[in-house]
């Protein structure tokens, strides 16, 4: 399931949840911290565009149900 | 039918024919039921009437959907058959539906009360669904309105679903077994994050598949979590008791599947907002260090800077200028300084040291 566009975005979002949670529980230094910013940063950004990009899928299916 | 005259038949023989005649079609009959009777908890027998003539059904109890009881008015497809050997003309029940509120009303309530007891509402099983779901499935019908405003919430609302549509009649004699294939169908087939079953607003009799014991027993057999989104706000029915979620309308059955795209790009946002303050409170922190540790520093040197001051006020008490200038003498010879009596003799050459000389002078 994360191969597909929405995928993606849901584990990107997780993993900046996940970030955060990391800052706030004081388990990062200061240089270590620098770089997870940037990162944070960037994933945020992926999120926001990816969101605006995604459209929604119809499929009618085939299959006729009943006896 | 027509004139067999050119055989003659053994009674068995016409049984047969006349039974093989008669299953050939179907039809679509109303009556009430009576004389209901369940045996070895496997076959159904009853009566079905109307003022003047009554036939007898049969029918597989597995097949029965919803609880049937004397005095209840049916709509049914049945197929006529014929019991060769005592010659009983019977009608096989394919499908049915209830007619009426009062055989609805009595229904609903049977069932609910059985379901209850078996434990089909437990709360504890209800799953929660995913906050991002990718893959769904919609149960109802294309042409529903239900269909068309589940579709536009979700457009307005999110973007990235996958959704799949899987026709089936929300209502009529057929409902209730193409509504339990699907959902059988979709376990067996697709891998999803959840089904809605949804369908418009309509009366008890519309309704009354969602009511059904095997549609509700579906829906609880689902590994799938499934929304049950049937009818306005104040219909209730027996899926939105088993389902994993009940769902007022079909616009709402949207509303709790996707988040809003907004609030999401809002949250991202508040995660920003969050490391960014965390990663400021860090370089305070460490800013107030270091302007402490400079503090400290500009401290010792002053207190250094006391001491060495202390140190030449004392040294300066002790120069011996002071002491020449006090009218104190240092008197030396060639030999030295001269401390006590026995360190001169006659005739030596004495140094008499002042502030501002010396002077030279003789022992007598």
């Amino acid at each position: 399931m994360a191969d597909t566009k929405t995928g993606d975005l849901i584990a990107k979002y997780k993993k900046l949840e996940k970030l955060v949670e990391e800052f706030e529980s004081g388990k990062i230094d200061l240089d270590a911290g620098i770089e997870k910013f940037e990162e944070g940063l960037k994933m945020a950004d992926e999120c926001r565009k990816g969101l605006e990009k995604l459209e929604n899928k119809v499929v009618v299916l085939k299959e006729k149900f009943g006896l | 039918m027509g004139s067999y005259l050119d055989t003659v038949l053994t009674v068995s023989g016409l049984n047969e024919m006349i039974k093989g005649a008669l299953e050939r079609n179907t039809f679509l009959v109303t009556g009430e039921v009576t004389g209901f009777n369940l045996s070895k908890g496997k076959f159904v027998f009853f009566d079905i009437k109307d003022e003047s003539a009554r036939a007898g059904c049969f029918m597989m109890a597995f097949r029965m959907h919803t609880p049937l009881e004397d005095g209840m008015q049916i709509k049914a497809v049945v197929k006529p058959s014929l019991h060769v050997a005592s010659g009983r003309f019977s009608l096989t029940i394919e499908q049915y539906e209830l007619v009426g509120e009062g055989a609805l009303k009595k229904a609903f309530e049977e069932t609910k009360r059985k379901l209850e007891a078996e434990g089909l509402f437990d709360p504890a099983r209800k799953r929660v669904l995913p906050r991002i779901p990718e893959r769904v499935a919609v149960v109802t019908s294309n042409e529903a309105a239900a269909y068309t405003d589940f579709l536009r919430i979700i457009e307005n609302r999110w973007r990235g679903l996958e959704i799949f549509l899987a026709p089936v009649s929300v209502q009529g004699v057929n409902s209730v077994d193409e509504i339990c294939s699907a959902l059988r169908w979709l376990n067996e087939n697709m891998e999803l994050d959840a089904i809605v079953l949804t369908r418009g607003g309509g009366s008890l009799e519309e309704l009354q598949a969602f009511n059904a014991e095997s549609v509700c027993r579906s829906v609880y057999a689902s590994k799938i979590p499934v929304i049950s989104a049937v009818g306005h706000e104040r219909d209730v029915v027996l899926t939105d008791f088993v389902a994993d979620v009940r769902a007022s309308t079909p616009s709402n059955a949207a509303e709790r599947l996707v988040p809003d795209v907004r609030e999401v790009i809002g949250e991202i946002g508040y995660f920003v907002d969050r490391i960014e303050s965390y990663v400021r409170r860090i370089l305070d922190g460490l800013t107030r260090d270091v302007r402490e540790c400079v503090l400290r520093l500009e401290d010792v040197v002053t207190s250094k800077k006391d001491r060495v001051d202390e140190m030449v006020r004392l040294l300066g008490a002790y120069n011996p200028m002071r002491v020449l200038e006090r009218g104190y003498s240092v008197v030396s010879t060639s030999k030295g300084v001269v401390r006590k009596k026995g360190d001169v003799a006659q005739g030596d050459v004495l140094s008499v040291r002042v502030q501002d000389g010396s002077i030279e002078s003789e022992v007598l």
